[in-house]
């Protein structure tokens, strides 16, 4: 039995360490993920495939993280990952035989795509329409670099995500990366969106505020250094913001490290607001586990 | 009964293409062949573009390998995200070679957009970790990407600095479904070859093959290759200028750069013995199998190829270039 609040809604890991860059392994293996859960109370993990060019020295099959969860199904689930170039590189791929299929072996929905493409690419709302009309939720990483790093592509006005919102309304979006996470606030500087710097201070309510307000298929991925401090910069309002949309964020780490020293500090900051009653317990349990076990069904 | 010399390299008749197919010559144990170019996955991948199963695997290659008299195979990545469902990764070849050390030498295949798409990622220190893990070369590299983009020069730095070989799939043009991108007649590639002067390159692909002869339109350079050699390419110029640049014969693509001209094929083989190498390529287990095992067979069976043509060819290349 293993005890713990937290789902981790995005999580990654690999059965056998990948190799390092610069010294360093971006990605754990299962032994080393559960041993960080049960060190922070994470009672299970939803895992997302590393299946984009740009993030990782190598990549992970859709099967392999089938075969971590059939090993460890009540600490993993899966979602399976396409990258939107997949299947000969084309805008018209027909994706929905293969979703139909990873469906049937238990995925949970996809990505997180993280492809160094504009989210306004067509080959990325192809699989956009894909996964809605797959009924399977999308895991997107934004970012404010055109052709360097990875993830989506979207310029400072999100206007790509807005659009593609707009286009696919059954389709849920987890969103997570340094260009959304910034706009929770006004971003004071240009690399703060690129994810140069990490965004600091007080929140003036920014874009992605107005975006969840308006748009109720996004759903806002705490994964990843952007998500912490999205929250962590401002404690009085990210309780206001937890609270106003407790439906609609979703805790997760992201890639750790195996080579991490400190823990990741997410699971103390929000533990930390409930118990100084900054947020209810209900906000703190649907934040923790709750969305996430409606949005993958876990 | 053996076809004559002069039967065999006038023919190309649908009967003797038939049986090549099969791959198998009456005399019972010959000579093994050695497949520089197989891919295989430790699961099933889902169905996709009228593919039952894209890709073998391990039993299903090992069962055709057994058919066609093939010793062992190089299992080479799928790194690219345009010609493949999900990802792969190297750990997993490594896995397969491990647990099939008799049939599987590994590969691994490292993207040129790995690691943050720049052109300054260190890939040398990537490729060190899966070299002195077994690996044997890089590929099947087959990213929609320029020769000369600085991502791709990236990578054949790092190749060339760790000492492996590279194998490319071109594409016929860019906007293309997936593979290396270069102009007809190879001009990137050439610059490639002058650049990185001890980086073998493994060309492969119906784009890199239909360079056997001059070459022009996108059509003749993405299709199987049809009719005589009347007049020598890129690739002859190439091999013949810088001996860097090598032949993977796997696929219809290689295949049929022989076939279509029997006569023309025992001379460039025979000229280049020591930098054309067997490969096979099978990737549906119930789709298209190469008939190259059966037609080098015939080949060395008329006379047209030499025993030790016919060895280096099948075995003996890969041997030496990949140090197995």
């Amino acid at each position: 039995m293993h005890g713990g609040d937290f789902i981790d809604m995005h999580a990654v890991c690999v059965r056998e360490l990948m190799a390092p860059v610069g010294g360093r392994h971006g990605i754990c293996d299962v032994d080393r993920q559960l041993a960080l859960y049960d060190r922070i109370g994470v009672v299970k993990g939803v895992i997302m495939p590393v299946a984009n060019a740009e993030c990782t020295p190598t990549g992970q099959a859709n099967e392999e993280v089938l075969r971590i969860v059939a090993a460890h199904p009540d600490r993993f689930a899966a979602f399976c990952n396409l990258d939107p170039r997949n299947c000969y590189n084309s805008p018209t791929t027909k994706f929905g035989e293969v979703l139909d299929q990873y469906k049937a072996q238990g995925c949970r929905g996809v990505g997180a795509v993280c492809a160094k493409l504009a989210i306004t690419d067509l080959r990325v709302q192809n699989l956009f329409r894909s996964c809605e009309a797959a009924a399977m939720p999308i895991a997107i990483r934004l970012d404010g670099m055109e052709d360097f790093g990875c993830g989506l592509y979207d310029p400072p006005s999100l206007q790509g995500l807005r659009e593609s919102l707009m286009r696919f309304p059954k389709l849920t979006f987890l969103v997570t990366g340094a260009a959304f996470w910034c706009e929770i606030s006004v971003p004071k500087l240009r690399d703060e969106r690129l994810g140069m710097v990490r965004s600091s201070g007080p929140v003036k309510e920014g874009l992605l505020v107005a975006l969840l307000r308006r748009y109720p298929n996004l759903v806002c991925d705490l994964s990843g250094i952007w998500g912490e401090d999205a929250l962590m910069r401002d404690p009085a309002y990210a309780a206001k913001f937890l609270t106003e949309f407790s439906d609609r964020v979703v805790f997760g780490l992201g890639a750790r490290s195996p080579e991490d020293a400190d823990l990741p500090p997410l699971p103390k900051f929000l533990r930390g607001l409930r118990d100084s009653g900054a947020i209810a317990p209900d906000v703190f349990g649907r934040v923790a586990a709750g969305n996430a076990k409606r949005i993958a069904g876990v | 009964m053996e076809t004559t010399r002069r039967e065999f390299l006038s023919a190309g008749s649908a009967a003797a293409l038939a049986s090549y197919a099969t791959g198998q010559v009456p005399g019972g144990e010959d000579v093994k062949y050695i497949d520089v170019h197989a891919h295989c996955t430790e699961d099933p991948l889902p169905q996709m573009c009228g593919l039952r199963q894209p890709l073998c695997c391990p039993e299903q290659l090992i069962a055709h390998y057994d058919r066609l008299g093939i010793e062992k195979g190089c299992i080479l990545g799928l790194g690219t995200p345009e010609n493949f469902i999900g990802g792969m990764s190297n750990e997993s070849i490594l896995r397969l070679a491990a647990a099939y050390p008799d049939r599987f030498i590994p590969f691994c295949v490292v993207d040129p957009r790995a690691c943050g798409n720049t052109p300054f990622a260190n890939l040398r220190d990537v490729l060190m970790h899966y070299r002195d893990r077994g690996c044997k070369g890089v590929g099947e590299v087959c990213a929609q990407i320029h020769l000369l983009d600085p991502r791709m020069q990236n990578l054949f730095k790092a190749c060339e600095e760790v000492g492996f070989s590279l194998t490319f799939h071109m594409s016929p043009t860019s906007g293309w479904s997936y593979g290396v991108i270069d102009e007809n007649g190879l001009p990137e590639l050439e610059i490639c070859l002058q650049r990185f002067p001890k980086l073998r390159f493994f060309g492969h692909s119906c784009a890199f093959w239909s360079e056997i002869t001059i070459c022009l339109s996108v059509q003749e350079r993405n299709a199987r290759g049809k009719g005589p050699v009347k007049e020598e390419g890129a690739i002859q110029r190439l091999m013949r200028k810088y001996p860097n640049l090598y032949g993977d014969l796997s696929a219809g693509s290689g295949a049929y750069a022989l076939m279509r001209d029997p006569a023309y094929a025992a001379k460039f083989l025979t000229e280049f013995q020591d930098r054309i190498m067997f490969g096979i390529d099978i990737c549906d287990p119930n789709g298209y199998v190469s008939p190259l095992p059966g037609f080098l067979r015939e080949l060395r069976a008329s006379g047209a190829i030499s025993e030790t043509v016919f060895r280096k060819v099948a075995r003996e290349n890969q041997i030496r270039e990949l140090k197995l």
